[in-house]
């Protein structure tokens, strides 16, 4: 049974008898770092887009949370990927977000308009970090972009 | 022969149900599903009535089965069933091994394979010896030994031509050609592949081996893409993915065939997409040999398309699995992966130098991977330099280049003694007379460049551009060309390094030129004279950009000066662009738009701004500059601007449009389908040029057209694919009219507008050859192409386009109609490609 051999692995772990392997370790410790501490999560909203004559393959996603509204799309370059979004209304001056895929994060500050760029990032886990002066960092939730 | 008096033939000596368990046998290629259950009810009959004979073949039938149903593992167990039998008949048991041979190649094993094989030999009679020989040839192609492989093929072939012809002897017959063809692919020998497969191709559909007719056919693309036919390997690739349905394995293993093709012709986009979709589909189906090559080559995709961490995770899992399966001559390969990733992503150390070293030494010891090898101790030598140790990268470039020395070396006629090298000798000298030539001559020019001689450099850099070009020149398809001198690129980079270094716009100009030329000769064929493209500018303006590692310059010529600016940070640019295009798609409010335009302007335009005045412009794009909607800058409003992909391509647009004596151009349009403007814009379109004509809104009705209007105008859907720029395409109502569909085509109108969506986006793979629609149009022989760059609205087309051909057929040039129509509609995402400034009408 799969689950006994689980089991008794486990068992072995918290003993002391096996260490634990060390790439477990290190992915606990890479999801670790990715944790921000008091931290408002924005959750994933619908979003549209206007008719145009195209199938546009760029991805829309919106996040709100704290009243900031996230709208981030994501194109397609050779390989990478690059993000655009725009955080209404605007988070006042001193606001950064960090633009975060689980290996990279860019940090970016923010236009007047609201706008924000990162471009060259490796597809796959996504999340954009708003952090304002004197409140609490606003995180979405990751989204999977996939090539 | 008593047998013979009785009047009966030896068959019908044979217990009923091993006459049965033998029709079930053929019956498992042609109809697996039906053959399934018929080996299952004999083996069940079989062991009922104690007739291990016909037990063994049952289970051999249901294996024989499950494994064209794509489930290996099932096979296997069968097989192993049938070992397991008690008291079968020698001959049978080995016919069994004869199978698990095949099996245990596939499922990654093929060493064991060989040991079964040879268990099986003794007891099989020559033709089943034959028919082994084709199953053999797999497990020694698997294990890198191709000679060997191809003897197996060329023993069992010769034996099965003659045989008797069962479906058995022409399905092994077909599978040996099959095997035997993709061993000369893998040896490079394509013609040879091509004529084995063709045979295989017609056998197998003659004696109705489906499945074998549609491996066969599933090589195709792959072997399309080897002989520089990327246009007929996506045709055959549709084909093959209509014809595979339903055998996902199949599909897979056709995908990472394919992608391997495209890898090794530099297109890792379209290798990356074919890849991510083959890697599930072989775990699946537990195709280890497959999966872990498959993986091999997404791992080098990844690292190619930039995610270094990705590709160094793919890598040490491919590792792992090739070396569980014995396959160590393919380990420096993964290896190289990995530490080409950790050159990306870590600083250098002199031991990273040191592995550097090692790996490309693995490489070149395995003979196979000498370029690789090659390649990789060039980059051993540029990281030795990045920890300033000048001997080690000294030493590996005099490796790189013993050879060329040597060749060089004047001989009077009549002298050359023979060579009495030794064998160790010789080996070398072959060895580095397999040193790529942009690789060779990049180690000549730093060389030259350590020893502070400029003029050397420049001249290795020269020459070897100018083979890379012959070498390439091979390929018609001018895709396929631009990627092909993807190898020259880094060297062409060195040279334009080392004249930015020198800081002469001329030679800058001079040597950002020459590289185009080399990627992409249906642009611009041969170098030209910047005082030439000065002359023939007359007022305007011309602006060349060029990316030196992560910075971004410009070179401006204009009648009266050639000038080079260094206009800042690569990434700052793109960063802008990508701004401003997300303003444009989510139509922001109007200052965003401005101020990002502002903010790009500022970038790439406003060190010129003086020289610039308000001359027309020609803007020669580079990297992601290709994807700017340049009239949304505001410097650019109701200016003409013509975007080409090099000055001499300009100048070749500007002498391919053929005047028209005296009469009226020849003006056809047509419709794509579920717009609700596209139709009156048509109509419109025709109403302005008295004459044209509306052509049926479908693929081939559109390419006729192409070859005989002057103008031809598409109102429809347009989309872009970044990672395959040559399915772009415009949406048609049979379909996709695809960038790729036009690789075939002998001409094109000399006006092509499209009124769609992102179908003015292009990727450059290389500098000087934009992959997308514009550029297949430029290079079919299209003057100027006119296309949407960002989403445009349905009813925003046709007032911009409306007003556009009114402007046309009163005599204005595409450029200054698009200018002056965008300005009047405030829509800025249509530009103008080619040479615009010609009037037509």
């Amino acid at each position: 049974m799969i689950n006994d051999e689980y089991f008794l692995a486990a068992l072995r772990l918290a003993s002391g008898n096996d260490p634990i392997p060390s790439q477990v370790s290190a992915a606990a410790r890479d999801a670790w770092r990715l944790r921000i501490p008091q931290a408002v999560t924005a959750a994933h909203e619908a979003a549209t887009i206007r008719s145009v004559r195209a199938d546009d393959s760029s991805h829309l996603v919106r996040f709100v949370a704290a009243g900031l509204t996230f709208d981030l799309e994501v194109t397609e370059g050779d390989g990478l990927i690059d993000v655009a979004g725009h955080i209404s209304p605007y988070p006042g001056e001193g606001a950064l977000v960090d633009v975060r895929s689980p290996h990279l994060t860019l940090t970016r500050r923010i236009a007047h308009t609201g706008h924000f760029v990162a471009t060259g990032l490796p597809p796959g886990w996504l999340s954009v970090v708003c952090h304002r002066p004197g409140h609490a960092p606003i995180q979405t939730t990751w989204v999977r972009i996939r090539p | 022969m008593s047998a013979t008096a009785d009047g009966q033939g030896p068959s019908d000596d044979l217990h009923p149900l091993v006459r049965a368990a033998e029709a079930a046998l053929m019956r498992a290629l042609v109809d697996p599903d039906q053959a399934l259950r018929a080996g299952r009810l004999i083996t069940e009959a079989a062991r009922r009535g104690h007739c291990p004979e016909a037990e063994v073949m049952g289970l051999r039938t249901m294996a024989l089965a499950s494994r064209e149903l794509g489930d290996l593992e099932k096979a296997e167990l069968h097989l192993r069933e049938a070992l397991a039998v008690r008291g079968a008949p020698a001959a049978r048991t080995a016919q069994v091994r004869l199978s698990l041979v095949t099996v245990r190649t596939e499922r990654g094993h093929p060493l064991q394979a060989l040991r079964v094989a040879a268990l099986a030999w003794a007891y099989l009679c020559p033709l089943d010896r034959a028919k082994l020989d084709t199953q053999r040839a797999v497990a020694l192609a698997h294990l890198g030994r191709h000679q060997e492989a191809i003897a197996s093929c060329d023993r069992a072939l010769l034996a099965l031509v003659t045989a008797p012809g069962s479906i058995d002897d022409r399905r092994f017959l077909a599978g040996g050609l099959l095997n035997r063809g993709l061993i000369h692919a893998y040896r490079g020998d394509w013609d040879a592949a091509m004529r084995d497969l063709t045979a295989c191709l017609q056998i197998s559909q003659y004696a109705g081996l489906w499945h074998l007719a549609r491996l066969a056919a599933a090589n195709l693309p792959f072997l399309a893409v080897r002989r520089g036919d990327v246009a007929g390997a996506f045709r055959h690739y549709r084909d093959a993915e209509e014809t595979l349905f339903g055998f996902p394995e199949r599909l897979a293993a056709m995908r990472a065939d394919f992608a391997g093709a495209l890898l090794a012709a530099q297109m890792p986009g379209e290798a990356g997409t074919m890849l991510r979709m083959a890697v599930p589909d072989l775990e699946a189906s537990a195709a280890h040999v497959a999966l872990a090559e498959a993986r091999l080559k997404l791992a080098q995709v990844e690292l190619l398309t930039g995610d270094p961490h990705r590709a160094r995770q793919v890598a040490e899992q491919a590792a792992a699995e090739l070396a569980a399966q014995d396959r160590t001559s393919w380990l420096p390969l993964a290896r190289e992966v990995v530490l080409r990733s950790r050159l990306a992503l870590e600083p250098v150390t002199p031991e990273l130098v040191a592995e550097l070293i090692a790996c490309a030494d693995e490489l070149e010891d395995g003979f196979t991977h000498a370029a690789g090898a090659a390649a990789l101790r060039l980059a051993a030598a540029e990281a030795a330099l990045a920890v300033d140790d000048h001997p080690t990268a000294s030493a590996q470039l005099a490796r790189l280049t013993r050879h060329a020395e040597r060749r060089e070396r004047w001989m009077p006629a009549g002298t050359r003694l023979t060579s009495l090298a030794s064998e160790p000798q010789a080996r070398q000298l072959a060895q580095a007379s397999q040193i790529p030539v942009p690789v060779r001559q990049h180690a000549l020019a730093l060389q030259a460049a350590l020893q502070e001689d400029v003029t050397g450099a420049f001249r290795a850099v020269r020459d070897g551009l100018a083979e890379v070009s012959g070498q390439v020149e091979a390929f018609e398809d001018p895709s396929l060309r631009a990627h092909a001198a993807r190898a020259g690129e880094r060297l062409a980079a060195y040279g334009l390094e080392l004249a930015v270094r020198d800081g002469c716009p001329k030679q800058v100009f001079e040597w950002a030129e020459r590289w185009r030329a080399v990627a992409a000769p249906a642009h611009a064929c041969a170098l030209v004279d910047p005082d030439r493209i000065r002359a023939e500018l007359g007022r305007g303006a011309l602006i060349e950009y060029v990316a030196d590692k992560d910075t971004l310059l410009a070179v401006l010529l204009s009648e009266d000066r050639v000038l080079l600016r260094r206009l800042g940070s690569l990434r700052q640019v793109m960063d802008a662009i990508v701004r401003l295009r997300y303003a444009l798609r989510r139509l922001s409010r109007r200052h965003d738009v401005e101020a990002a335009a502002a903010e790009l302007e500022r970038l790439v335009l406003r060190p010129m701004a003086a020289e610039l005045s308000d001359r027309p412009l020609v803007v020669v794009p580079v990297g992601a500059l290709h994807t700017v909607p340049w009239g949304a800058l505001p410097s650019l409003r109701e200016r003409p601007v013509s975007v080409a992909a090099g000055a001499a391509a300009w100048l070749r647009a500007r002498t391919a449009r053929g005047s028209r004596p005296g009469g009226r151009p020849q003006v056809v349009a047509a419709a794509g389908p579920s717009l609700s403007h596209a139709q009156a814009e048509v109509a419109h379109v025709l109403a302005c040029h008295p004459g044209g004509r509306q052509v049926p809104g479908r693929v081939g009705p559109v390419l006729e057209a192409l070859a005989t209007a002057d103008i031809l105008h598409l109102a429809a859907h347009g989309t872009f694919h970044a990672r395959s720029p040559l399915v772009s395409g415009i949406t048609l109502e049979d379909g996709q009219l695809m960038a790729y569909d036009l690789l075939d085509v002998s001409r094109s109108a000399g006006l092509v507008v499209l009124s769609a969506c992102n179908a003015g986006m292009s990727r450059a793979p290389v500098e000087g050859a934009p992959l997308g629609l514009p550029g297949t149009f430029l290079a079919k022989g299209a003057a100027c192409v006119v296309a949407g760059m960002v989403p445009v609205g349905d009813e925003m087309a046709r007032a911009v386009m409306s007003t556009f051909h009114e402007l046309l057929a009163a005599g204005q040039p595409p450029d200054a109609a698009l200018a002056c129509a965008a300005a009047k509609t405030d829509e800025p995402g249509f530009v103008c490609f080619g040479a615009g400034n010609e009037p037509y009408c």
